[in-house]
């Protein structure tokens, strides 16, 4: 009996003795281990809209400046997890957020709405700055670290980009411009250069605005006076500075935009920067506006939804009218006319179905606001504009919303019909609304221009429907660089399967490049001819071509259409 | 840190993905609103959710529905996964009954859950639901959606089996959620470690009895 209880104590210690080993040691356990995703960083930032990285609820939280999936792959739960963040030069390392526990098998993301300080909104250029994330955890008690690193571009103060999709994403003119909120946080109705703007303008008005009381009529009555304000005020417009760009998988259009405090200063601005202005002033005078978009152009819409004057009744105001050559006049166009200019361009863009209306006060509410200015010299400022101020002209006649007016006649957007005179028998020629450009074609083609799924910055298309032999007119913005522009056009292309390829290229006299190239797709190969030149902060190209089989029975074609090109000095 | 998810944004944005150009004059939206949709949230133990969202819709919705997000899958789910980035989204899908005028969305995000400093977890529920039912795992929300043009929703989160705890925190508010906490099964160590523990002991008792114990003698002759 000893001897058996013996042999069973001897046998329980040791098996007990390994079992708790085995315990201690966690055999047969999986330890805790966190793993990770790739970071993911934003490749570049918009300075001026730095408010809205900083802000997790702008756009269901996708504004983030990087995202890391974190994930607990052990048995044991992670402990005492913390990540902070550091950009170099502007925000310190951050307080580190501490989780005590991650479970085990747990996902969860960890993202980062950098708090930008105001002055990255005085960069000029774009700069490059060193972003860097650190996360230490422990795993059974044992500490543990990593960090990463990685490079962020914080564009220039006045650079906007239009687009954050991937460039194989996009597919429409929609697409290019998904990103186009972030320009209303170019929108400074408290600034105190619009405020002394707007005083002006009150000022000219007899002293007092009446508040929005009077409803349309009143809203009506506001725009006219800071209209007529511009105009009297050599308030002009110019020419776009934009360029297409590509950052990562992103393929973007940017463009400078100057605040509208540079605007007033300035006393000039391109389409969109007159349009931030109006937005601005109108929202100081209490009046709700609404930036729109349409290929190429943008103006504004005043209405007030409180006043019964909802933002379908608006009154559109054609921003760029204060220069008439702009909009294709040689003399002074009045108030009445840049609204039914522009109310035919809602009409027209509607039935077009490219169109995007961005109200000023829902856009800003849901995150998009402007950035903390720096102080200016008001006094210095009042002087000037005092001094630029003729006698305002008198407002005689109410302004009239006209929003179901027929286009106007200069057809600023419209293919305008050219002089007849000089052109080959049978042939029958476009020209440019501006007049930059002037193409005949034989006057059997047929439009091939499909609104809303032909290429935003396509002019005119036609073709021969038996041939399929056709001559195209593009005008890319924001460039005189025709080899960016073609950069452009080709990555467009590329996003709808088209590969664009120039071949061999040479200098005409009138400082034009003539080109030739081919086009292939799964439907075949095109082949084609195009000159190019710039033309007012753009540039223009002209091609004729027709499918590689057909090219030896059509080249005598072609080769007219392009010799008949003539590009206004 | 983490990335909520709101299934009545999600839901917008499958109704219409492609409206944005509209913004501010949307009655587009109002126009492919379902009639009714019924959400179901599947919380898991390991952070995911899949979200399955029903919808039924009306003719004339219908018809819109399907031109302006129902026949480009493809492109939803990229438009989507771009808009919702924050939310790392996967796992798409779209089946549509044409005699039933229904489609169902299903998606998971793989990190969807709110992970709180203290370890809890919370899942936030929309300010125009109210509490129907629930059972310890299951939990049943209905309400007019506002962004939907006031249609009827109903919502029903499931959530994990060693989900422990669970409660409706500020009802009616903007930040009503439901929260609770995760019981994590011991692993085999502390079974050995108590086992091994039993064993020792058991084997010193059993030691210390035989030496305790005399040992015979032999009987004297």
């Amino acid at each position: 009996m000893k001897k058996l209880l013996l042999v069973c104590g001897l046998v329980g210690l040791v098996a007990g003795g390994a079992m708790l080993a085995a315990g201690l040691m966690k055999v047969g356990e999986n330890p805790a281990k966190l793993t990770w995703s790739d970071p993911e960083v934003k490749q570049a930032l918009l300075s001026f809209a730095y408010k809205v990285y900083g802000n997790p609820q702008v756009e269901n939280g996708r504004h983030y400046l990087s995202k890391i999936v974190f994930k607990n792959s052990g048995r044991h739960p992670v402990t005492d997890f913390a990540v902070s963040y550091k950009i170099d030069d502007y925000v310190p390392w951050t307080d580190p957020e501490v989780i005590q526990q991650i479970p085990p098998g747990f996902s969860f993301a960890a993202l980062y709405y950098p708090k930008l300080p105001a002055q990255v909104s005085k960069l000029r250029n774009g700069t490059n700055v060193r972003f860097q994330m650190r996360f230490t955890w422990k795993e059974d008690g044992r500490p543990r670290e990593e960090s990463y690193s990685r490079d962020v571009l914080l564009r220039g103060a006045n650079e906007v980009a239009y687009c954050d999709l991937p460039a194989s994403e996009v597919e429409s003119w929609f697409d290019l411009f998904n990103a186009a909120a972030f320009s209303m946080a170019m929108v400074t109705p408290n600034d105190p250069v619009v405020q002394l703007y707007t005083s002006e303008i009150t000022k000219q008005a007899g002293g007092t605005t009446a508040g929005i009381a009077g409803g349309p009529a009143e809203v009506a009555r506001l725009c006219r006076i800071a209209y007529d304000y511009m105009t009297a005020s050599g308030l002009r417009y110019t020419g776009a500075t934009g360029f297409p760009t590509q950052v990562g998988e992103t393929a973007t259009y940017v463009q400078n935009i100057r605040l509208p405090r540079d605007v007033i200063v300035n006393n000039q601005g391109l389409c969109i920067e007159l349009t931030l202005l109006w937005c601005s002033l109108l929202e100081h005078m209490g009046v709700e506006s609404a930036m729109v978009l349409i290929p190429g152009h943008a103006f504004v819409i005043a209405y007030s939804s409180q006043q019964g004057m909802p933002i379908e009744q608006g009154l559109p105001i054609e921003c760029t009218a204060i220069t008439p050559r702009a909009v294709g006049q040689e003399t002074p166009v009045s108030f009445e006319d840049a609204v039914k200019m522009a109310a035919a361009s809602v009409q027209k863009s509607m039935a077009d179905g490219r169109i995007i209306i961005l109200p000023t006060k829902q856009v800003q509410a849901m995150g998009f606001t402007p950035p903390e200015l720096a102080d200016v010299d008001i006094d210095k400022l009042g002087e000037t504009l005092a001094k630029r101020i003729a006698p305002a002209p008198a407002a005689t006649t109410p302004a009239v919303v006209v929003l179901n007016q027929a286009p106007p006649a200069d057809g600023r957007t419209v293919p305008m019909p050219a002089p007849q005179s000089s052109l080959p028998p049978g042939y029958t020629a476009w020209a440019h609304p501006q007049g930059a450009v002037r193409v005949a074609f034989p006057a059997g083609y047929v439009s091939t221009l499909q609104p809303g799924q032909s290429a935003p910055f396509t002019l005119m298309s036609m073709v021969d429907p038996t041939t399929y032999t056709g001559c195209e007119v593009a005008q890319i913005t924001g460039t005189q660089d025709p080899v960016q522009a073609f950069g452009f056009i080709q990555n467009y292309y590329a996003g709808m399967g088209l590969a664009v390829q120039a071949g061999g290229s040479q200098a005409m006299p009138n400082g034009a490049i003539l080109f030739n190239g081919t086009t292939s797709s799964m439907a075949g190969v095109v082949q084609w001819m195009c000159v190019a030149k710039p033309a007012a902060g753009s540039v223009i190209f002209v091609s004729a071509g027709t499918p590689a089989q057909n090219w030896v029975m059509q080249s005598a074609t072609i080769q007219s259409i392009i010799t008949s090109v003539h590009f206004n000095p | 840190m983490n990335p909520r998810i709101h299934f009545r944004r999600i839901l917008a944005a499958v109704a219409a993905v492609f409206t944005y150009a509209l913004v501010g004059i949307s009655p587009a939206l109002a126009q492919i609103a379902p009639k009714s949709t019924d959400i179901v949230q599947e919380i898991g133990r390991d952070g995911s959710v899949v979200i399955t969202i029903s919808m039924a819709f009306d003719a004339a919705a219908w018809k819109s529905w399907k031109a302006l997000v129902g026949d480009e899958p493809a492109r939803l789910r990229a438009m989507m996964r771009h808009q919702f980035a924050a939310y790392s989204l996967e796992g798409f899908q779209l089946t549509k009954d044409d005699l039933e005028r229904t489609a169902k969305v299903t998606m998971r995000s793989a990190a969807g859950l709110e992970l709180r400093k203290d370890g809890t977890f919370r899942t936030p529920v929309e300010n125009y639901f109210r509490l129907v039912n629930n059972t310890a795992e299951a939990w049943f929300f209905s309400g007019n959606n506002p962004h939907a043009a006031n249609s009827l929703n109903t919502v029903k989160f499931v959530l994990p089996q060693n989900a422990r705890g669970a409660q409706l925190v500020n009802a009616g508010s903007v930040d009503q959620a439901v929260n609770f906490r995760l019981e994590m099964p011991a692993g085999p160590s502390r079974l050995y470690i108590v086992g091994g523990a039993v064993l020792l002991a058991a084997g010193l008792v059993l030691l210390a009895g035989s030496l305790a114990l005399k040992p015979k003698t032999a009987a004297p002759a």
